[in-house]
């Protein structure tokens, strides 16, 4: 049997949602792949893998990176939150009760990635301005086209913080 | 009709079903016309809701189609020896291997004797994980015979195909000769649209497993569907099996548009495969395959003639209309369509002229609006052209021409509130037209537009929906849909809490899963799923609460209701005029829409919020088509050529207006008892010809064919103004 080249990988540990992951991954694998197929975090979502949508989105040191086009041997020692990992247990993060009370979603799938572009900027500051928000989900699609709602969840959360 | 061939065979008028009951009072009550929050919303921002694409098995294998690469020829040659030396596969069929006689895209001929566009199934690999199933689908060798092929719209239409021939429709009422002679003005222009894609953000896929009972097999879909007692029936009959050998679960899928109504080869492909390795198939597109063989909206092309007395009477409506079918006549009716246009107005006479071309290319499947967008699209900026020639104000000349009665059926309507629609969303616009091209400033200029939607709204199926009070108190809604994100859960709910006299939030929904629902609707589509399925909903809880009154001991027992008896003598319809501001850069060309105010008569809003949500969305999609969003086909080999989500734009939050208005401007309508009529599309197709007509105000030029891109603009600009 020919043995692909794909199947060479490493040893790789990162922190998720604040736990601990030592695990032995294959070279190509992507941190989206990583975070649904080898922990089962399947919240974080896999929509064009062109990195053109957004919807993978997730947080790693702080900053919000497209998962389907991070390897996951490039997280080595970082710490990544997924959708999984937003809520403080049963209490909703501010952006999720926002999301809720405005219905800033439709078919759901580009949620969770709309959540944590959002969630990012908000740790990184982000005013209370419209132009500012639009720029923070500017890389993440909703083809349901829930923006406006979206865009006013933001802003309550982005104002509430002032 | 727009609609799919699942409806053929079913009643179109349910004469046996149960007499309605009263009509619910006009107005808000205590749970239905609250803007309640989306009964899924808790767990779509917890990413706990399960899609198709997440589920996943013990035992589970990964199949990835082989796809045509050429539009029309024969597979000489396929060979798959070094793709089965690769570790981890499992299996690889090829041409001969795919067959499924009573399956219609298929019923001319086999795969193996014909491939018929780029992307068609020819074949598929499975193996232990997607990444080997991929790379062993790269080494599989296909040769092929090419056979002359018909790509665009534009080349069936310059040399048609005699063996690709369809006879032409004709739609035709009043007498178009009287009416043409009586003329004062006519106006008669050319305009086309361009294929659009669905592009949901949750690809086509499904997980397919069986399982044997008592000696016979069960076949299980976990899949992203509209409905999945349509997938159920068509995938039973297309496998040769019993209904009741097969499950379709299918309760929340992250978006379709009318691409996910209908069985695909995909569904056959995993169930097959998963058959043969006696293991759980997960078979799953990846974005190029959901771009080139998911289905779109079709090109057309179109003629339209309009005639009227100075006095704006508009006296009629002559089209002619070509769109590319594919290579089938599986989806050909979602090719070309202009009934919703030809009602929206009041013409002394109307014409249409369907011609539904075959081409080496997929085949249409609905999109949001399927025929109707295209048509209103088109046919109402050549009305805004009509008033511009008659020197009127176009909200006048559409004001003058209001129709009482359908001119398709000679029916009343069962409600209509088109001239509210025109009205309050002028009102609320602030609408004051001038002249064309009157508002340029500094290398800007500003134009505003509007523009109306008649959608029929009469499909009528039976419907059921079961109620059951469960131990503790909570109340357990059944009903046989799919939540593809408009909200079908959420207004049931209501609805059923409203009936009890209870909140919304003691109700649970349990949906998309055919073992346990009964059969609601065959699949969410034409905007009628809360007109059809909603009424169920209310006289299955009125079977509750009437025992629960009359003393009975409840708990556990199922209560199931049909759908009533719709009204006769009259004609449902949903009615909307959309009114947008556009600015353009003369320079660049670029252009924003800076606001638009959606005016919808869809009968009783039962859930204001949502409501305003569809209306947004599907506002934006329309702005997609009517700006940005075009198929680009090579006309020679059939290949795609932005069959990616960086080259096909989609809107995203920088194109989006500052601000969407729904103006709800509907009452509660005649059509059945909880006085609702549909939301879904029409917010879609009343956005296209509100944007062109007010780029043709903004530059006095006139734009007819979408989508109407920076370099058409420039290209017009350049001509000079018409």
């Amino acid at each position: 049997m020919t043995q692909p080249e794909l199947a060479s990988s490493r040893r790789l540990t990162l922190r998720v949602n604040g736990q601990l992951v030592d695990t032995e991954v294959a070279c190509p694998t992507t941190l989206a792949e990583l975070l649904r197929d080898t922990l089962g975090l399947r919240g974080t979502k896999i929509a064009c893998n062109q990195a053109a949508c957004g919807a993978c989105t997730v947080i790693v040191n702080g900053a919000p990176v497209f998962a389907c086009h991070t390897l996951a041997l490039q997280c080595e020692g970082a710490s990544v939150q997924t959708i999984e990992g937003l809520a403080n247990g049963e209490h909703l993060h501010p952006l999720q009760q926002a999301f809720i009370d405005h219905d800033a979603l439709q078919c759901g799938y580009c949620t969770p990635g709309m959540l944590l572009a959002l969630k990012a900027a908000l740790d990184r500051g982000l005013p209370a301005e419209r132009s500012a928000v639009m720029h923070a989900i500017s890389g993440n699609i909703c083809r349901c086209g829930a923006y406006q709602h979206i865009l006013e969840a933001a802003l309550d959360v982005a104002s509430s913080r002032r | 009709m727009s609609h799919h061939p699942a409806a053929n065979g079913i009643p179109s008028a349910g004469r046996d079903a149960p007499a309605a009951p009263p009509a619910w009072p006009q107005g808000a009550m205590n749970e239905v016309g609250q803007s309640r929050a989306r009964v899924s919303a808790l767990d779509k921002v917890s990413g706990r809701t399960v899609y198709a694409t997440d589920v996943t098995l013990p035992g589970i294998v990964h199949a990835v189609l082989l796809r045509s690469t050429i539009a029309h020829g024969c597979v000489t040659a396929f060979d798959a020896a070094a793709a089965r030396r690769l570790a981890g596969v499992l299996a690889v069929v090829g041409p001969t291997d795919l067959a499924w006689p009573d399956y219609p895209p298929r019923a001319r001929a086999s795969v193996a004797a014909e491939v018929r566009f780029v992307g068609e199934e020819i074949g598929a690999v499975v193996a232990e994980s997607e990444a080997a199933a991929r790379e062993a689908a790269r080494l599989v060798q296909v040769e092929y015979e090419l056979l002359p092929a018909t790509i665009t719209l534009d080349d069936a239409l310059a040399s048609p195909d005699p063996a690709l021939a369809m006879a032409p429709e004709i739609i035709e009422r009043g007498d178009l000769a009287l009416a043409q002679a009586s003329a004062e003005v006519s106006i008669s222009q050319r305009y086309a649209t361009e294929a659009q894609h669905h592009n949901p953000l949750e690809p086509h896929g499904c997980v397919a497993s069986w399982m044997n009972e008592g000696g016979t097999e069960h076949l299980t879909w976990w899949d992203g569907n509209q409905g999945g007692h349509l997938i159920r029936e068509w995938g039973a009959r297309a496998m040769g099996l019993s209904i009741e050998q097969v499950r379709v679960i299918s309760p929340y899928v992250g978006g379709a548009f009318g691409s996910k109504i209908t069985l695909k080869p995909y569904h056959l492909i995993a169930a097959a495969l998963a058959r043969h390795l006696s293991r759980p198939v997960r078979l799953v597109m990846a974005r190029g395959e959901e771009f080139i063989a998911s289905h779109q909206r079709a090109p057309t092309r179109r003629q339209i003639k309009l005639g009227a007395k100075r006095d704006g009477h508009l006296l009629y409506i002559d089209e002619q209309i070509d769109g590319q079918a594919g290579p089938c006549r599986f989806m050909a009716s979602n090719a070309a369509g202009a009934a919703n246009g030809l009602r929206l107005h009041k013409a002394d006479a109307v014409r249409a002229e369907l011609r539904r071309l075959l081409t080496h290319t997929q085949y249409p499947t609905p999109f949001r609006g399927p025929n109707i967008a295209e048509d209103i699209f088109c046919l109402e900026q050549a009305i805004d052209e009509l008033a511009h020639t008659l020197k009127m104000n176009p909200l006048e000349l559409r004001l003058r021409n209001l129709a009482e009665v359908d001119v398709l059926e000679g029916l009343p309507y069962a409600g209509k509130q088109l001239e509210r629609c025109y009205r309050l969303g002028a009102e609320r616009f602030r609408w004051r037209h001038q002249v064309p091209a009157s508002a340029q400033v500094g290398g800007l200029a500003r134009g505003i537009g509007m523009g109306g939607v008649a959608y029929d709204a009469t499909l009528f199926e039976p419907s059921r929906v079961a109620i059951v009070a469960l131990p503790g108190g909570r109340i357990e809604l059944r009903v046989g849909i799919s939540e593809i994100g408009c909200g079908a859960d959420t207004v049931f709910a209501q609805i059923a809490a409203e009936v009890l006299g209870i909140s919304t939030d003691c109700i649970d929904v349990v949906l998309g899963d055919t073992d346990s629902t009964p059969r609601s609707i065959d699949a969410s589509n034409h905007s009628r799923t809360s007109a059809v399925v909603g009424p169920v909903a209310r006289a299955a809880a009125q079977l509750l609460r009437d025992a629960m009154q009359a003393g009975e001991a409840v708990v556990g027992k199922v209560f199931e209701a049909e759908r009533e008896r719709p009204p006769e003598g009259v004609f449902a319809a949903m009615f909307g005029a959309h009114f947008v501001e556009v600015e353009v850069d003369l320079r660049s060309g670029c252009l924003r829409v800076l606001r638009a105010v959606c005016a919808h008569d869809a009968g009783r809003v039962l859930n204001p919020r949502l409501a305003c949500g569809q209306v947004q969305g599907g506002f934006l999609q329309g702005m997609g088509m009517a700006l940005h969003e075009e198929r680009v086909l090579d006309s020679r080999t059939g290949r795609m050529l932005n069959a990616h989500m960086w080259a096909y734009r989609t809107p995203g939050i920088l194109d989006a207006p500052a601000h969407i208005e729904f103006v709800e401007a509907g009452v509660p309508d005649g059509g059945n008892s909880i006085g609702v009529k549909g939301l879904g599309e029409p917010p879609l197709i009343a956005a296209g010809a509100a944007i062109g007509n007010a780029i043709f105000n903004a530059l006095g030029v006139r734009l007819r064919h979408y989508p109407i891109t920076p370099a058409k603009i420039l290209a017009a600009l350049s001509k000079g103004a018409i």
